[in-house]
């Protein structure tokens, strides 16, 4: 208690430097929540590309979910992928933009699943219902951030592109974006809707069932498949295959952008946190210099004084961590609850590391701040001190 | 024995370049085991300055300090941090109670520096005040007692730790004349361990109390005086 009320002996100077500390640990917390959402996400990423190749049209530059004037393939390429070497499987995947109108860095798809690709690849659990299994006519399974977004649960009826759909079961969140927010419906299904988005000539002259936007090749374990990639880059003509570095590579470009971003941020923030509690406690040495006097006197040793200085502004930026902390986690439960109603995907993710580490951050922007201070402190003449006025 | 022999202290203050201040001038003192001296003088002649190297504040810059026999002029820091902490006791003249502390934290911490063990140092430091007179106001913070109250507590903070020395600059100095009686009265009363007391005043009266009066001049001991009380 005696400590509390050294902190708040000048309430007014103390209470706006836990403020600072305050808003750095919450902008530290805000932004770091959407790296941590972008880490899970990489990581999630790198278990769902590892062994998969994704074969797409050559002139095709969209990334493979990101649906929506994508040019099509057709059915006949799968058995030639399945000739391959180290092949476990190939799925034809068709899918497209969920709905036009919708604006948003990672739009929600429909995409097409068979029965082996929830096992063999896409590595997802459910969180109520029941999976389909490529066959079924009229069902779909709802990623969590797009169930939450509409509101949907299990039995519902959801309308795509003027199809009906029954809701019939709902995935847990992966934190995988295009996952969480895809809806995930049989192949013919997906080529159906895939199919009412092409121009009208070009409808006279395709089938739905021929149709497939991209194909994802699973390859066995051991296999090279960035290697196997780029021969199926040599053998077919027309067809732009991804392997599992390229695809990393491609997602980890933009992620470690903002990761470098948050980073740059919360270093200013937290700087200027530190600076504040440095002229703080600087202040409240120089007020306390005969109370120091008297300590000394009494046989508190050099490193005793430093120690309590450190004390109180390790305190103080503990507060100001955990208010911080308190008001960040607030934030980012109701900038995603906002987020998730508007575009069915939420973009920022509060761990217990993130916390964790913020906390830890606080009291070392603390102990660096009543470092210079506390040395101070502790140099202080006994009787130059317990003279001072 | 003697628990104090000073002998040819010198100390000099450099006040910016070229200034340079005498406050001790070889100063030679012995104070007996156990003895009440009152150090008198005008003002700059020294008796804080002399205070404070007996009690180990400063160090002088000439000249030698045995306390107990040992020359402290001769020790770490650290052993001197540890001769304040655990063998002497200061009263100082402004009280010096930290503020946002109640009685009780004042008079426990010097407990605590002192190495009292921690599950002794709030009954001592409670039976501290309680022979000070302020067993009701131990939870008051030292901000909010009245001057002699604060000097109360100060007196019980530097017995606290039954030092061997206790050392008092000007302990009355703020008080009125009946406050002051009784601060000078409490302390010798609660010298139960014998302890030895150099005081430094201004006041005649208070200095009466002691068994000796030293008075000093420029630095140095000029003449002395013994008090003779009929028994």
């Amino acid at each position: 208690m005696g400590i509390l009320r050294d902190v708040f002996r000048r309430r007014g100077r103390s209470v706006l430097t836990v403020i600072g500390v305050a808003i750095g640990v919450f902008a530290l917390v805000v932004l770091g929540s959407a790296s941590e959402n972008n880490r899970v996400y990489i990581d999630r990423l790198e278990g769902y590309y590892s062994h998969v190749i994704t074969v797409i049209d050559s002139q095709d530059a969209s990334f493979v979910g990101m649906a929506g004037g994508n040019r099509p393939l057709l059915m006949d390429m799968k058995p030639k992928l399945e000739a391959y070497d180290g092949v476990k499987g190939v799925f034809p995947v068709c899918s497209t933009l969920l709905d036009d109108d919708y604006f948003s860095v990672i739009p929600p798809v429909v995409i097409s699943v068979s029965e082996d690709m929830w096992d063999d690849y896409l590595d997802v659990q459910l969180a109520s219902g029941e999976f389909i299994y490529g066959t079924e006519h009229g069902e779909v399974v709802l990623g969590s951030d797009l169930a939450k977004g509409h509101k949907l649960k299990v039995g519902d009826i959801m309308t795509i592109r003027g199809e009906r759909f029954t809701v019939v079961g709902i995935l847990q969140r992966t934190f995988v974006n295009v996952s969480d927010s895809a809806a995930y419906v049989s192949l013919p299904d997906a080529q159906h809707l895939f199919w009412l988005t092409l121009p009208k000539a070009f409808q006279d002259s395709v089938k739905p069932s021929d149709l497939a936007v991209s194909y994802s090749v699973l390859v066995e374990d051991g296999v090279d498949g960035d290697a196997l990639a780029s021969r199926i880059e040599r053998d077919i003509v027309g067809v732009q295959a991804t392997g599992p570095k390229a695809e990393m590579e491609a997602v980890t470009a933009i992620t470690s952008l903002l990761s470098a971003v948050v980073f740059g941020v919360s270093a200013i923030a937290l700087l200027v946190c530190g600076l504040s509690i440095v002229n703080t406690m600087t202040m409240s040495v120089g007020e306390r210099t005969r109370e120091i006097g008297i300590k000394r006197a009494l046989g508190a040793s050099r490193g005793k004084v430093a120690l309590d200085v450190l004390a109180e502004s390790a305190l103080m930026a503990l507060i100001g961590g955990l208010v911080g902390l308190g008001l960040g986690t607030l934030a980012v439960n109701g900038i995603n609850a906002v987020v998730v109603a508007n575009t069915g995907t939420s973009t920022l993710l509060m761990t217990w590391p993130l916390a964790f580490g913020a906390l830890t951050l606080s009291i070392a922007i603390g102990l660096f701040g009543g470092l210079w201070p506390a040395r101070h402190a502790a140099k202080l003449d006994p009787a130059a001190a317990l003279a001072y006025e | 024995m003697s628990a104090i022999t000073i002998t040819g202290v010198e100390q000099l203050f450099h006040m910016g370049k070229r200034n340079v201040v005498h406050a001790l001038r070889g100063t030679d003192l012995s104070v007996r085991d156990g003895e009440f001296v009152a150090i008198m003088g005008p003002s700059g002649s020294g008796k804080s300055t002399l205070l404070n190297v007996i009690g180990c504040l400063a160090r002088p810059t000439a000249g030698h300090i045995e306390l107990d026999g040992r020359d402290v002029t001769k020790l770490k820091d650290s052993e001197l941090d540890r001769i304040r902490a655990r063998e002497i006791g200061f009263v100082f003249q402004g009280y010096s109670l930290i503020p946002t502390r109640t009685a009780l934290e004042n008079v426990m911490l010097a407990a605590e520096y002192a190495g009292v063990p921690r599950g002794e140092r709030k009954q001592r430091s409670l039976n501290m005040l309680d022979a000070v007179g302020l067993a009701e106001r131990v939870d008051q913070l030292a901000s909010e007692l009245s001057g002699g109250e604060q000097q109360r507590v100060a007196v019980a903070r530097a017995l606290v730790k039954a030092p061997k020395l206790v050392l008092a600059d000007e302990p009355t100095g703020n008080l009125d004349s009946v406050t002051a009686e009784e601060i000078l009265q409490l302390v010798k009363g609660l010298r139960t361990d014998g302890q030895t007391i150099v005081m430094v005043t201004h006041d005649p009266r208070m200095a009466g109390y002691a068994d000796r009066i030293v008075f000093l001049k420029d630095g140095r001991v000029v003449d002395e005086e013994t008090i003779r009380r009929a028994s």
